[in-house]
């Protein structure tokens, strides 16, 4: 199945979205963050529903209208790490 | 009643006893000095600003005094004072004036966390305001100078204060700091335009400071709306041109120059992406002043100001 991941405490993230880029705000931290496109996708998907990298990468390649290959698996893994560090995301 | 009402003879004893107690944008003043040749300077760059009658309440109470150590006689040096303390180092007592405004410029951005606090110029025409962050040698002080006599109002050449309950501008126009070569151009460029002595061998090296107009000065309880961030860049030769950016990364470049962007917490963001979301953002290059008034002429607040 996978390991399943969710957005940080809903009440520590502020979000403000412009075109396809996501400026992040966790008031736990202080820290701000800009996502490029790629990561504001993965974030705001989380942000509707826990899923894992399967359930991540077939939703966001109909949405995004790609291949569900290896490269885009190996995409949407790095961008989940990226988001894990920046404890933007953690496991659900 | 405002500084000019004084006589230089009555500024000068009064700076020398009571203090002057004056109003900049929403600050209250309390100054007190002996040195000689400060009162000369103020009222010459502060001479539009309002005399406050109460006297018993200042935001800021701040001194110019000479250090009681030999430096009395040998290189004589000023010391900045405020609420008693002395929060930097002397300087060579020719900076006096230099001083004040730094230490003012430090005594709000320190302090006053009511409003979120951006290292910007901001300038205002109809109501909507143009703020110009940048780093030092960007020009942004020369381009300010200029543009607040060509039909826009003086907000601030150095705080940007953004009100954290609407998101509006609020003025706190003070003299305008040049260095080197931004003097002779402005002098040049506005021969109206009136400036203190240059001081040399400052760490900015030579400045001077341009007394704000006066109708800056007159109106700076109106708040303004927010329509452009514009980050300016000089570049010799450089044709004027704008060319826009993506908000997301305005809104981090933004937070980069705010003083207090962190302490402010979620309120700062808030605030910020308020600001963000109803302006314009742009990269400007420049080299000609003409070109540059120009530019700012042809601005169009967004739609949705």
């Amino acid at each position: 199945m996978g390991t399943y991941w969710k957005i940080a405490p809903a009440t520590s993230l502020h979000f403000k979205h412009w075109d396809e880029e996501l400026v992040v705000f966790n008031s736990i931290s202080g820290n701000t963050h800009l996502l490029g496109s790629d990561a504001t996708y993965v974030l705001l998907k989380l942000q509707q529903a826990p899923a894992n990298i399967a359930m991540l990468i077939e939703h966001l390649s109909i949405e995004l209208q790609t291949d569900a290959n290896e490269a885009f698996k190996k995409q949407i893994e790095q961008v989940v790490s990226q988001l894990c560090n920046l404890d933007l995301i953690e496991p659900a | 009643m405002k500084v000019s009402a004084l006589s230089a003879s009555e500024l000068k004893a009064q700076l020398e006893q009571t203090g002057v107690f004056f109003q900049t944008g929403p600050f209250a003043i309390h100054l007190q000095s002996s040195i000689v040749g400060l009162a000369e300077d103020v009222g010459l760059l502060y001479t539009d600003f309002p005399l406050l009658e109460q006297t018993d309440y200042a935001d800021f109470h701040v001194k110019l005094v000479r250090p009681q150590n030999f430096r009395r006689w040998f290189r004589p040096q000023v010391l900045f004072q405020f609420d008693g303390s002395a929060p930097f180092k002397p300087l060579p007592l020719n900076q006096v004036f230099p001083m004040l405004e730094w230490g003012l410029n430090w005594c709000v951005s320190s302090h006053a966390h009511h409003y979120l606090m951006i290292h910007a110029a901001v300038i205002e025409k109809d109501g909507f305001a143009a703020i110009l962050p940048a780093p030092p040698g960007s020009g942004k002080s020369t381009l300010c100078a200029a543009l607040v006599h060509r039909g826009w109002r003086l907000l601030s050449d150095e705080l940007t204060l953004v009100n954290l309950t609407d998101g509006k501008i609020v003025p706190l126009p003070r003299p305008v700091s040049l260095k080197n070569q931004s003097i002779d151009i402005i002098q040049q460029y506005i021969p109206e335009a009136v400036f203190s002595r240059k001081v040399s061998d400052t760490i900015k090296g030579t400045v001077a400071l341009m007394k704000p107009p006066s109708d800056s000065v007159a109106r700076a309880l109106e708040h303004a709306q927010a329509a452009w961030v514009i980050f300016p860049k000089y570049q010799p030769g450089a044709n004027a041109v704008l060319e826009e950016q993506p908000k997301s990364r305005t809104f981090m470049r933004v937070a980069d120059n705010a003083f207090n962007y962190s302490l402010l917490g979620i309120k700062g963001f808030e605030t910020l992406a308020g600001v963000i979301d109803a302006v314009k953002c742009y990269d400007f290059t420049y080299s000609r002043l003409d070109d540059a008034i120009a530019t700012f002429t042809a601005l169009k607040p967004p739609s949705n100001a």
